[in-house]
């Protein structure tokens, strides 16, 4: 009869066969557990790599924020879309290859020759204002104007949105002022009024 | 055996085929048997997990199948024959296994989810489910270019691989731990009423698994 402890000496040899079994399996489920404690050691530190990783990738962008994000444009806030001179009545050469610069996001090319084509249109309203006689009759003569300050209010509208797309607020202010000088033209009234208010901020 | 690791930083592995790993497991080697060990658990948590509610029944279960298998391979009755990995048949003979030794793992493992629920019950119902025993079948067959001693030990762990995880925890203590019957009360905590109460199922544990294993030596007149 075995006692309150086994003593191996006083046992049969199926008892300890049995006792070497157990202590066999004993071994197999302790490394198992003994693996199992590297797995969750594992998974851990990959919790922990993840982790971190987001975290330095969250701190990247953090600090690079100021350098990668650039402030959003009062036309985008606004909602002003690239204009276009496609349909206006006069359309020349020269404001179709202004509408494929601005089409290219060539906005700095656009700006220059929509400044040339404004300065001819300024120097055609001046001369069809000074001279009506060269025109003929003086109907004829007003209906030109007409279409020349339609023309010319469309390229200012053109002009003060590349203004804006290269950042020359400034100027685009006072682009503004004059575009909004003569209102019966101004196709883009409303929304010239509502760009300057934004600039003004 | 090739087992697809996920994830964004799995690393590409070694694998091993079955036959390396039977090989491998029956000389011990470590790294081959750890290697076997997280691939298998890996196989059984991308295919058993949506079963368990229970992290730790899965883990129970998975623990219990691998060392089945383990067991098997380790008493070489799963081994490699003409390249190709045996398993022993009920009359002794070594066939080809017609499945991977991953495969072989779940079927392990389903036997134990069934086992498990059952030990549930009898932990609820100790009067309903008062056997010792987990299962009746024994698979023990002869072959007889095995050594009696081999045969032997093959035994025991079967039957030892049959006992009730109550029974084969207290018999672990108490014989090859060396543990006195209080240790062995205080460690298990409550789960014996008395100490009285944990010898008797001790030596009811011993007396059956016992039986079971000179019942299975006079199967194949092997002396006790």
């Amino acid at each position: 009869m075995e006692g309150d402890v086994f003593e191996r000496n006083g046992a049969d040899k199926m008892t300890l066969l049995i006792t070497e079994r157990l202590g066999e399996r004993q071994k197999k489920l302790k490394q198992m557990e003994e693996w199992e404690r590297k797995n969750n050691h594992k998974s851990r530190m990959h919790r922990i790599y993840i982790l971190a990783s987001i975290a330095a990738g969250l701190l990247v962008l953090l600090v690079l924020s100021p350098f990668t994000s650039s402030e959003s444009s009062p036309l985008d806030e606004l909602g002003i879309t690239a204009p276009t001179m496609s349909e206006f009545r006069a359309a020349t050469p020269e404001l179709t290859r202004i509408n494929k610069l601005i089409e290219e996001e060539n906005y700095e090319d656009a700006l220059t020759l929509t400044a040339k084509a404004m300065s001819a249109s300024d120097m055609a309203i001046y001369e069809l204002e000074g001279v009506p006689e060269v025109w003929g009759s003086d109907e004829e003569a007003a209906y030109e104007d007409d279409i020349e300050r339609v023309k010319n209010s469309e390229l200012r509208w053109v002009y003060i949105y590349l203004l804006v797309k290269n950042e020359d607020k400034k100027t685009a202010k006072k682009e503004l002022k004059k575009y909004l000088k003569y209102p019966q033209y101004c196709e883009h009234e409303n929304e010239a009024r509502e760009l300057l208010k934004k600039l003004k901020k | 055996m090739i087992i697809k690791t996920k994830g964004l930083f799995a690393k590409r592995q070694q694998s091993y085929s079955d036959l390396q790993v039977t090989e491998g497991l029956q000389q011990h080697e470590r790294k081959m048997e750890e290697w076997f060990y997280q691939t298998a658990k890996r196989y059984f948590d991308e295919h058993f997990s949506q079963i368990f509610f229970d992290k730790d029944r899965k883990q129970e279960i998975f623990q219990s199948a691998f060392l089945k298998l383990w067991t098997e391979i380790d008493n070489k009755r799963i081994c490699c024959i003409d390249q190709k990995v045996c398993r022993q048949q009920g009359n002794g003979e070594f066939k080809p296994m017609t499945c991977t030794l991953t495969t072989f793992l779940m079927a392990f493992a389903r036997t134990e989810y069934r086992e498990l629920t059952r030990s549930t019950k009898e932990e609820l119902f100790p009067e309903l489910y008062g056997d010792v025993w987990q299962a009746d079948v024994m698979v023990t067959s002869f072959d007889q270019t095995e050594s009696e001693e081999e045969m032997k030990k093959r035994i025991i762990d079967e039957c030892i691989g049959q006992l009730s995880p109550n029974c084969a925890e207290i018999l672990t203590l108490f014989y090859y731990n060396g543990k006195s019957l209080d240790e062995i009360l205080e460690q298990r905590e409550n789960k014996n009423s008395s100490k009285n109460g944990l010898k008797t199922a001790k030596n009811k544990c011993m007396n059956t698994l016992r039986e079971k294993a000179n019942a299975q030596f006079k199967k194949f007149n092997l002396t006790a």
